[in-house]
């Protein structure tokens, strides 16, 4: 048996070691617990026997037991635990007893639709039930589409197909008329924006069923969350049952926090290398996790220079599909010993287990880190996770409080039904679907008041056969899942789009001179024309990224709840939001390396705000102690901007914040908003998880070894003061004063 | 909150944005009319005689197509003439085709649909055998379709839709054209009813657009229909295969000016027609929808002229 503590000691010895390793934490191992109660027809039995299941674990069994009971249930228990295997005998079951029903599995990307495929394929031939199931997509032929809208059983489809095609329903009617299960898998994927749009895409989907006269049932399996089942009922306008003991087993896993700034001469990416080829060579098979494509490339690159007897390889999206297939095989069969990846193979593609994951770069979700940890641990052997963080507030927080890690249950997920742009987008997609009766078209949202603009703009139409859709451009076509409306700006190399984004987006992303990422590839904006909505890139080789440096100015327009705390009050409303772009710097390294100015209008938006209005008794406080209160106000904002998306599952941009040592009322504020047109809903989350909020950010402050403020507590990156003035200690006495 | 509705623009034609609000103001006074109707008598002069393929020539031209029989292409039926061999009845003995004859000559009796299927097996759309199915219709069951539309898309609305069919020897057209957003459910309704006494489109691209576009619409307002059922003889396809290498572009106008010799006077192009609908629906100025109604017949008429044409291409006996 190759041991794991070995392994780790024997470390301490090579040379790229300096102390980095901070803490191993020993996970224990878990048996299994199987539930040995639940029947299954003989067809299912011979399934199971197939798969050399003889008993199902009690997360598997309860979850069948509730869908056998007509209960729309979620199911959110570990990666690897089986969750596959429960929509599987769901639907299993119905085409047993039922002929002709049907079974729609909805996945976030198409990669893994395809893997699910196979699943499926293999449970007809062992269970010897026929039925039809296909792949439904942007890449399915046409006579196949329509081969599959007439005799498929079970369609696999994702989202944005689905956006597309539900004005066609006439032609699913069969289909849609029949239809048993909703499948949801990986549902945590839809989350923020993309979330939110899917919501709505969902609403659509359940107005055409409920015109075809179809209930189905939604089965949802999502990461861990906080929040399981107030988010499956947000996403699906259902009532749900949750399913969240997991009897599935795992070996002792060993997490290992690294922290790379204890050798400053060598990056985090280097040390990666390093780990992941001593690793290999001692018959470790390893999979390392990094940040971007360009990372896989070059930390493959890096280690195949170095080590020339082990062949490291690469993984990612982009890669031809058939080259992506058979490095998965080759994973599973043990023959590839090492591979760099992006969060490409995090989904559920089916790799088998490993014995060594490299989490290089905080992939920006406790559940995605621990997708990323799952693929470790083969059959209950011991398994060993590396975590190196890079060097910022929250994710050197992290390798300071490995319980938040161990805390599966700590991020909330999070969608808006109220941002405006995109339920006034979906509305209109859903009356060129089907003409509303109704002013509420959505049978849980009130849609009355946008009905009313919509009709006034001319785009919808009362007539004696309901409201209809009279806009002259087809409404699916603008509306992008990825987006909440507004003003869009399109990417462009020499006139070709690479990518479509929002306006607010641009002027952080891609303002002329900036670095724009796309699929892990560089691009350099030559200019950003905001009277075409055109930003000219050109595809450029760089070892330097770009940050903006802006001011902003908040202005409260409604105040919807708040409540009153020992020395604060605490509101959640809406505000409009004025930023404004001075310059961006470019750091290479860490290190920032020039300084360019923009000249750009500001950018103004309305959005969602959570904010603080602090008693004049606290500054008196912190002056008194001599500390600087505009400092400690301002360091406290980014701290709690800082820590905020480990609550609201959000990247650090999706979220904006504010200080005002003396704002309109001559009180202190802070403000944190959602950096969208009519946000998304996490400052409203981050009001209802505030005081959470709070006390892990004075920890996290506290905690930090620096001694007046670094970027891993108090400094924010993209602070257009340049973090200044900053008080760290002041901003410690100031959260405190706040409990 | 403050809602930002400039994202709304997005979902109207550049050409709609102005005015929207008037247009409201002026459909809810003054729009008593849903639907214009405006018919048509054609004089096709010398084409309105030219009778359609009749049955025998269909028989005739069934009997020596050898590539009905699976595993025969163009190649082997030429081979199967070299060898003196002109009908599927000299390959009645044969042992290893013998089967297969029999089975083509009980498909012939069957009629139609069974044909129609092995049809669709076995040839492509733009066959000469899937033209000459015109031979099971009279002139008078053919109903001549061409929409025209806001957008390409069928999530938008249908603006006239153009019939064009014969009737006691005469070519008549009639066009349907919605005056409102009311006017699209009515002039839907009135098509079903012009189609009950017909049996198969000719249409010019009229598969991928003209009758699904009219099916989604028609089950968007739950209006029952059976489209499906009738047979559309769309002359894209035949055109193509007819016409290959005399012109790049297989659009009606192209081949009115290359292949009719047909010049249309004072024609607007399909581009134009959402423009002339707007200005009509802002100004409620009846003499904008004429352009879009003219257009619309010169479309169905060269849609007329292009079946005599492939007809006197295809079926010289």
């Amino acid at each position: 048996m190759k041991n794991i503590e070995t392994l780790l000691n024997k470390l301490k010895k090579e040379n790229f070691y300096k102390n980095q390793i901070k803490e191993i934490i020993k996970i224990p191992d878990k048996k299994p617990e199987f539930d040995t109660n639940i029947n299954f027809s003989k067809n299912t039995l011979k399934y199971l026997k197939g798969l050399k299941i003889e008993n199902l674990y009690i997360h598997q069994a309860e979850a069948i037991k509730y869908i056998r009971d007509g209960k729309n249930t979620v199911i959110t228990t570990p990666t690897a635990s089986g969750k596959t295997l429960i929509f599987n005998i769901a639907i299993l079951e119905e085409l047993e007893k039922n002929f002709g029903v049907k079974g729609l599995f909805i996945y976030p990307a198409k990669a893994l639709a395809n893997d699910q495929l196979n699943g499926l394929n293999q449970m007809k031939k062992l269970s010897g039930i026929e039925f039809t199931a296909g792949i439904y997509d942007g890449d399915t032929p046409s006579d196949k589409k329509k081969y599959l809208r007439e005799n498929a059983d079970i369609i696999l489809t994702n989202p944005y197909e689905l956006h597309q095609i539900l004005s066609y329903h006439s032609k699913w009617k069969k289909f849609f008329k029949n239809l048993k299960y909703v499948v949801l898998d990986e549902a945590h994927r839809y989350r923020g924006i993309f979330g939110s749009n899917v919501a709505f895409v969902l609403r659509r989907l359940k107005r055409i069923l409920k015109y075809y006269n179809s209930n189905p049932l939604f089965i949802l399996s999502t990461a861990s969350l906080a929040n399981p089942l107030e988010f499956a009922e947000k996403l699906t306008g259902e009532k749900f049952i949750c399913v969240e003991n997991s009897g599935s087993p795992s070996g002792i896993k060993y997490l290992c926090l690294w922290d790379a700034s204890q050798l400053p001469e060598k990056s985090v990416h280097t040390q990666t290398k390093d780990i992941l080829l001593y690793t290999t060579k001692n018959s470790f098979q390893t999979l390392a996790f990094t940040t971007s494509r360009r990372l896989a490339e070059l930390i493959r690159m890096w280690a195949n220079k170095e080590e020339k007897n082990i062949e490291i390889l690469s993984y990612r999206a982009g890669y031809e599909p058939s080259i992506r297939r058979e490095i998965e095989k080759k994973l599973k069969e043990g023959i590839i010993k090492g591979l760099v990846s992006t969060n490409a193979l995090e989904l559920g593609i089916d790799i088998g287990q490993l014995d060594v994951i490299i989490i290089s770069g905080y992939p920006g979700t406790i559940s995605s880190f621990w997708q990323q940890a799952g693929r470790a641990g083969r059959k209950m052997q011991p398994s060993l996770i590396f975590f190196l963080p890079y060097e910022d507030a929250m994710q050197k927080y992290l390798i300071k409080n490995p319980e938040i890690l161990l805390n599966k249950k700590f991020e909330n997920a999070i969608i808006s039904l109220e941002n405006k742009n995109i339920l006034s987008g979906h509305l209109l997609c859903s009356i060129s679907e089907l003409p509303a009766i109704d002013k509420n078209i959505f049978s849980d949202i009130d849609t009355s008041e946008i009905l009313n603009i919509v009709i006034d703009k001319g785009l919808v139409k009362k007539t004696s056969h309901g409201f209809i859709y009279t806009g002259s451009e087809r409404p699916q076509n603008i509306v992008s899942l990825d987006n909440a409306g507004g003003k869009n700006i399109k990417i462009k190399i020499d006139g070709k789009l690479l990518e479509e984004i929002s306006i607010t987006r641009a002027y952080r992303e891609a303002h002329s001179g900036s670095i724009y990422l796309y699929n892990g590839e560089t691009y350099f904006i030559k200019e950003l024309d905001l009277n075409e909505g055109i930003a000219h890139a050109e595809k450029k080789d760089v070892d330097y990224f770009t940050e903006p440096l802006k001011n902003e100015e908040v202005k409260i327009t409604n105040i919807i709840k708040s409540k009153k705390f020992k020395s604060f009050e605490l509101f959640f409303g809406n505000v409009s939001v004025t930023e404004y772009y001075k310059g961006f710097k470019a750091k290479k390294y860490g290190e920032v390396i020039f300084y360019e100015d923009l000249q750009m209008p500001p950018l103004h938006f309305n959005t969602q705000s959570v904010w603080v209005k602090l008693d004049d008794e606290i500054k008196e406080n912190i002056e008194k102690l001599k500390l600087d209160f505009d400092g400690a106000l301002h360091a406290a904002e980014h701290a709690l901007i800082a820590l905020s998306p480990l609550f609201a599952m959000c990247d650090p941009n999706d979220l904006g914040g504010l200080s005002y040592p003396v704002y309109e009322d001559g009180s202190p504020f802070i403000f944190l908003y959602d950096a969208y047109e009519g946000g998304i809903g996490l400052s409203e989350k981050l009001y209802d998880i505030f005081y959470n909020l709070l006390s892990e950010t004075i920890e996290m402050v506290k905690k930090c070894e620096c001694e007046s403020g670094c970027p891993s507590c108090v400094y924010a990156h993209n602070c257009g003061n340049n973090n200044n003035p900053i008080d760290k200690a002041g901003a410690v006495v100031l959260m405190e004063k706040m409990k | 909150m403050d809602f930002d509705s400039d994202f709304l623009k997005k979902f109207h034609n550049p050409e709609n944005k102005k005015n929207h609000t008037e247009q409201n103001k002026k459909n809810i006074d003054t729009d008593k009319n849903k639907m214009l109707i405006n018919e048509f008598n054609i004089d096709l002069g010398e084409h309105l005689l030219h009778p359609l393929p009749d049955k025998d020539y269909f028989i005739s031209c069934y009997k020596k197509c050898f590539e009905l029989i699976y595993g025969v292409r163009e190649k082997k039926a030429k081979k199967f003439n070299e060898q003196n061999i002109k009908s599927l009845e000299d390959l009645s003995n044969d042992i290893k085709y013998s089967g297969f004859v029999k089975n083509l000559f009980k498909i012939l009796d069957d009629g139609f649909h069974e044909i129609k299927k092995i049809f669709g097996r076995r040839f492509s759309s733009s066959h000469k055998m899937a033209f000459l199915l015109l031979s099971f219709f009279k002139k008078e069951d053919l109903l001549f379709l061409d929409i025209e539309t806001m957008t390409l898309f069928p999530e938008t609305q249908i603006i006239t839709i153009g019939c064009g069919f014969f009737q006691n020897n005469n070519f008549k057209t009639i066009h349907l054209t919605a005056l409102n957003e009311e006017g699209e459910y009515e002039i839907l309704n009135e098509f079903k009813k012009l189609l009950e006494t017909k049996k198969a489109f000719v249409t010019f691209n009229g598969k991928s657009f003209d009758v699904p576009f009219i099916d989604m619409r028609m089950s968007y307002y739950n209006i029952e229909n059976n489209l499906n059922i009738y047979h559309n003889f769309d002359l894209l396809f035949f055109t193509k295969k007819a016409f290959k290498g005399l012109q790049k572009s297989f659009t009606l106008k192209e081949i009115d000016k290359n292949i009719l010799k047909k010049y249309r006077k004072n024609d607007i192009s399909g581009d134009d027609v959402f423009y002339y609908y707007n200005k009509y629906k802002i100004t409620k100025n009846m003499n904008f929808l004429k352009p879009i109604i003219n257009h619309n017949k010169e479309d169905i008429l060269s849609i007329a002229l292009l079946l005599h044409k492939l007809i006197s291409v295809w079926c010289k006996n």
